[in-house]
């Protein structure tokens, strides 16, 4: 599970809420970051919900046991534009996760938990950047998925 | 009467002329930069379209390489024996306006063509090629032209064949193509998918060299380096001294090295992003290959020899690792900061075995 909250600061007090439910499909849910502040915010897409399924940022357990990530990993170098988000102010960002694609999972309730996701403020007009030394880590309320008999 | 007779048929020739004056209205011309290469080179074809009528000319796109190659648009034959095609076929929505070209009378265009990460090009010998592109609605998309056209047997461009030596790898060679899936190609037990190009695989080649020296490097030192406790290489990257963690990296680098020599390795270079590569953890051994991993070098920081490390270090049956930090200074605070972390982070297996500056 990637956890690496390494610099930065771990605020409670960001601008940025996250919220997690359950979709209307089996094993499907939706992640919504929205921007309460006055100014803009970048997002790192790496290891959050924005980059599915190219590396680990949930843990899904069932019967509590850790399921097998079964998606890809990969090896980046500095974040580039194409790996920010803008969110711009009072803007909120909606990502949908089917975790069939990641996951093999059974008929049982599944409990989801994220990793953080790494945001940082941004001036209005200014190129993106990432800054590691702005970041700021962004946490999202775990969420309790049941199972849903497939209807196809 | 008579007369209007006779008017009657010349308009009716005229038109038939015209019509079949477009089967050779699109002239197209192949050129090669030399006539001999070897596979390590890439093999470069330029392709001319010339619209040769009095009148413009529209010409679907999907049949020429205007948005790279997506339908087999050539054909090639190695001593006369024609050669599979690995390239895509796309299943596609009826063709639109949109989806076509408009050449002015007289109008050239040109296009580079590499063919070694498109069509089996495995074998020695004379290959012959020629462009073929064929279609119903190759220049039109009204239904009711294209029967007419279809009827007149106008449907392709073709060019003149033109022919080049090409001397091919020494060692086992074989070729799995399947069409759709980009085919593949197996070279002393390494396959290659996803249009790799003779210069991809020779890099590729070169950087699975430096990953091998690097992991028989890493995993004799953690076998036999005389102080573990004092070994600067190995706090660097995992950070303090502790029995147990530095066997499980010795571990990690004794089945990385075991993976590398002895299971069948793939690397597919079909990844348009800006990454280095990815795997699939549970999917061993197949390497995506992005942007990023063609402009490293072969070896030192972040190299292709030691991004293969790192992938390497990620299967399950291998290491099991996992992505916690990335980057030189990150890896390093993560030695200090969490030690348990580190032995799990692929990038510190990869930084370890590439001893970039060396460490003792
Ligand atoms: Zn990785």
């Amino acid at each position: 599970m990637p956890n690496a909250v390494e610099g930065g600061q771990n605020s409670q007090q960001l601008p940025l809420h996250c919220s997690t439910s359950a979709g209307t499909e089996a094993w499907q849910l939706q992640v919504q970051i929205q921007n309460n502040d006055t100014s803009p915010w970048l997002i790192l897409r790496w290891h959050s919900p924005l980059d599915a399924w190219f590396s680990e940022f949930l843990q899904v357990s069932q019967n509590g046991q850790k399921l097998l990530y079964q998606g890809a990993k990969a090896k980046r170098g500095e974040p580039s534009e194409e790996d920010l988000l803008l969110l711009a102010p009072g803007e909120t960002h909606t990502e949908w996760l089917d975790l069939t694609q990641a996951y093999q999972l059974v008929m049982v309730p599944a409990l989801v938990q994220f990793s953080p996701i790494a945001v940082m403020p941004h001036k209005p007009g200014q190129q993106m950047r990432w800054q590691a030394t702005q970041q700021q880590w962004l946490l999202c309320p775990e969420l309790q998925l049941l199972p849903k008999s497939d209807s196809r | 009467m008579k007369h209007a007779h006779y008017l009657l048929g010349t308009l009716l020739v005229a038109g038939l002329f015209s019509t079949q004056a477009l089967a050779d209205g699109i002239r197209a011309s192949l050129a090669l930069s030399k006539t001999n290469f070897t596979s390590a080179e890439d093999i470069k074809v330029q392709v001319t379209l010339t619209n040769e009528e009095a009148v413009p000319v529209r010409v679907l796109k999907w049949y020429t390489p205007a948005e790279g190659v997506e339908e087999a648009l050539f054909k090639v034959s190695v001593n006369g024996v024609e050669t599979d095609y690995l390239g895509a076929h796309y299943k596609r929505p009826a063709a639109q306006q949109k989806d076509y070209i408009q050449l002015k009378s007289g109008q050239s265009v040109s296009y580079e063509v590499e063919l070694s990460s498109l069509y089996d090009l495995s074998k020695t010998g004379q290959y012959e090629i020629s462009y073929h592109a064929e279609s119903y609605t190759l220049f039109t998309n009204n239904p009711g032209q294209d029967k007419k056209l279809a009827r007149l047997g106008i449907t392709g461009i073709s060019s003149a064949p033109v022919s080049f030596y090409l001397e091919a790898k020494q060692g086992g060679i074989t070729t799995t193509a399947k069409p759709g899936d980009g085919g593949g190609t197996t070279v002393n037990g390494v396959t290659f998918t996803g249009r790799c190009s003779n210069t991809q695989q020779t890099s590729i080649l070169a950087g699975l060299a430096a990953a091998k020296t690097m992991s028989a490097d890493a995993k004799s030192y953690l076998t036999s380096y005389s102080s573990p406790s004092s070994s600067v290489r190995y706090k660097t990257w995992f950070g303090n001294y502790d029995a147990g963690r530095w066997s499980t990296v010795r571990g990690n680098f004794s089945n990385i090295d075991s993976a590398l020599n002895t299971q069948p390795l793939t690397f597919d270079c079909s990844c348009k992003k800006s990454y280095f590569a990815y795997v699939y953890p549970t999917q061993p051994y197949k390497v995506y290959l992005c942007n990023a991993f063609w402009t490293a070098p072969t070896s030192g920081t972040d190299s292709k020899g030691g991004t293969i490390v790192h992938e390497m270090s990620h299967f399950n049956v291998v290491a099991g690792t996992d992505d916690l930090a990335y980057g030189h200074s990150a890896a390093k605070s993560l030695a200090i900061s969490n030690p348990a972390q580190a032995v799990q982070n692929a990038d510190s297996h990869e930084y370890f075995a590439e001893n970039t500056p060396a460490q003792n």
